[in-house]
């Protein structure tokens, strides 16, 4: 049964089990797994070849592990520099998440302590939601955030795949605290600060404490103090230091946005990440400037008809988004 | 692993109608109760017998309500559930007896959650033999799955490490972590010759 090389193409009913198995290993939710259900219930073999595919998985965790071989692999290939393969250097660097995960596992193997798993914390469009850590950090993540947490005896490490997160530290002087978003790495100590990595650009903005921003494999590092901002696009050096309002770039952890004579179309960009639908403006709507500070928690209708009582604009649906041009 | 999610001692959506929404009986115990519709539908599919899968959902209830901690850790509770029915189906089948698949494979169940399952009984001297034979062809069927096939399948089934955690590393998406893991338990599958009788 076991023993038999083959060059008969796999049952097309395995197949579908093994497509299924992996579906239902991810982060399937309920319509997938209703589908599945459908699926076994269509054929009496499905069941079968669903057994096959399980029990070979589970043969499977009999395999010992080889311990973070992928990781430290790219670590050296890294370290290789000019001598490794471009393909594969190239593939490496625009890996941003993957780039931070590598120096982070680097640093971690040297000390010979063991590599956190990493849990995962992910908000959904219009979602805001807040996680207190073991060490008494918390981490309010913006809509349409995805962000990993590793906490070690030696080391807190966050990778910010994607979106927007207020990071509140605990002082720990011995547990530096670092946040890896895109090509960056945030260093901390005990502070407060905004992260956001959106569009492949990251902007840091510091309200409270000291925070160092740097990339991941210990370049150049930028010090800013509260009140600062930096930005940094995929692959480009940082550009200058900046200072902004630190309570209103992170007035949306308190479910509020604020803006000091933003161009509309950037107050809608910004928006349109917490609503379930885009809004745009059209024509000379586009060349209006909003202050003020927006609410929300208010359903999208409401939000526009606000929108309405500020700015002499006029909405209008189209389709699934919503239109916004200048009142006459 | 649920023991994965304690890093995670608290969290809360800052909207307040969901900050107040606190459940009066654990939330796993819930989420069952109002899941058990499909539970039964699913487990019925999969085993290919109502009276089986009654069982195994009353099993289930059992070991909710000796969960400590009521599951507050656990994120996507019915996808738990799914989960957790589906070894359990799977262990008790293959144990053939309800009091083996009572006793030792709560962990197995857990474990699905995001990660590998421990081995979970202990192998005859004959299994051991054929079983290493059998390991040794999957070690070279691993090694020679295209390198980053293998590099995803090392990852998530090896180590252990969640579908989203390896897209993170290697910056591709997670239905391309999906495809990988597909793909690779394909090619095991047709190594070893496996086939529907």
């Amino acid at each position: 049964m076991v023993n038999r090389p083959t060059d008969t193409p796999l049952d097309p009913r395995l197949e579908q089990a093994a497509d299924w198995h992996a579906r239902l290993q991810g982060d399937a939710d309920q319509a997938v797994w209703l589908a599945f259900t459908e699926w076994l219930e269509a054929d009496p073999s499905h069941r079968r070849a669903y057994d096959q595919v399980e029990s070979l998985w589970r043969q499977l965790a009999a395999l010992p592990a080889e311990p973070q071989a992928a990781i430290i692999d790219l670590a050296s290939r890294r370290k290789a520099g000019p001598a490794a393969p471009a393909n594969r250097s190239r593939r490496w660097f625009l890996g941003g998440a993957a780039a931070a995960a590598a120096a982070l596992a680097l640093t971690l193997t040297g000390r010979h302590t063991p590599t956190p798993l990493p849990e995962l914390f992910e908000t959904g469009q219009g979602q805001r939601r807040m996680v207190t850590l073991a060490d008494g950090s918390s981490i309010t993540l913006n809509s349409g955030t995805r962000l990993s947490v590793a906490l070690s005896a030696d080391h807190r490490a966050v990778v910010l795949e994607q979106g927007e997160a207020l990071f509140d530290v605990a002082k720990d002087a011995a547990r530096p605290f670092t946040v890896a978003a895109g090509d960056r790495l945030v260093t901390v100590v005990g502070t407060a600060f905004n992260v956001r990595h959106l569009d492949r650009s990251v902007t840091v903005t510091v309200t409270r404490g000291l925070v160092d921003v740097g990339d991941p494999a210990g370049g150049a590092k930028v010090r800013l103090v509260p009140g600062q901002q930096i930005s940094a696009a995929q692959g480009q050096p940082p550009g200058p230091v900046t200072a902004v309002d630190a309570q209103a770039a992170t007035a949306w952890a308190q479910g509020r946005l604020s803006f000091d004579n933003a161009p509309l179309p950037q107050v809608l960009a910004e928006l349109s990440r917490h609503y379930p639908l885009p809004m745009r403006a059209e024509g000379a709507a586009a060349t209006l400037h909003f202050s003020g500070v927006l609410r929300l928690d208010q359903d999208q209708e409401k939000l526009l008809e606000t929108l309405q009582g500020l700015l002499p604009i006029a909405v209008v649906r189209q389709g699934d988004s919503f239109v916004l041009s200048k009142r006459p | 692993m649920i023991g994965r999610r304690l890093g995670a001692i608290s969290e809360g959506d800052l909207r307040p109608f969901q900050v107040d929404a606190i459940s009066p009986s654990p939330p796993l115990i819930a989420a069952y109760l109002e899941h058990r519709a499909f539970l039964l539908r699913l487990l019925t599919a999969r085993t290919g017998r109502a009276a089986e899968a009654e069982d195994i959902v009353q099993e289930m209830y059992e070991r909710l309500a000796s969960l400590p901690g009521g599951g507050e850790t656990v994120e996507n509770i019915p996808a738990f559930l799914n989960r957790m029915a589906l070894n359990l189906a799977f262990d008790r089948q293959r144990s053939g007896s309800r009091a083996a698949a009572r006793d030792g494979e709560w962990l197995s169940a857990n474990a699905l959650v995001d990660g590998p399952e421990p081995i979970a009984e202990a192998p005859t001297a004959e299994q051991v033999a054929s079983g290493r034979q059998e390991l040794r062809l999957l070690r070279d069927a691993i090694d020679a799955l295209p390198p980053q096939g293998k590099r995803v399948f090392e990852m998530h089934k090896l180590q252990g490490r969640p579908h989203a955690e390896v897209a993170a590393t290697l910056g591709i998406s997670r239905s391309a972590v999906e495809k990988h893991m597909a793909a690779a338990m394909k090619n095991l599958l047709k190594r070893l010759g496996r086939r529907l009788e």
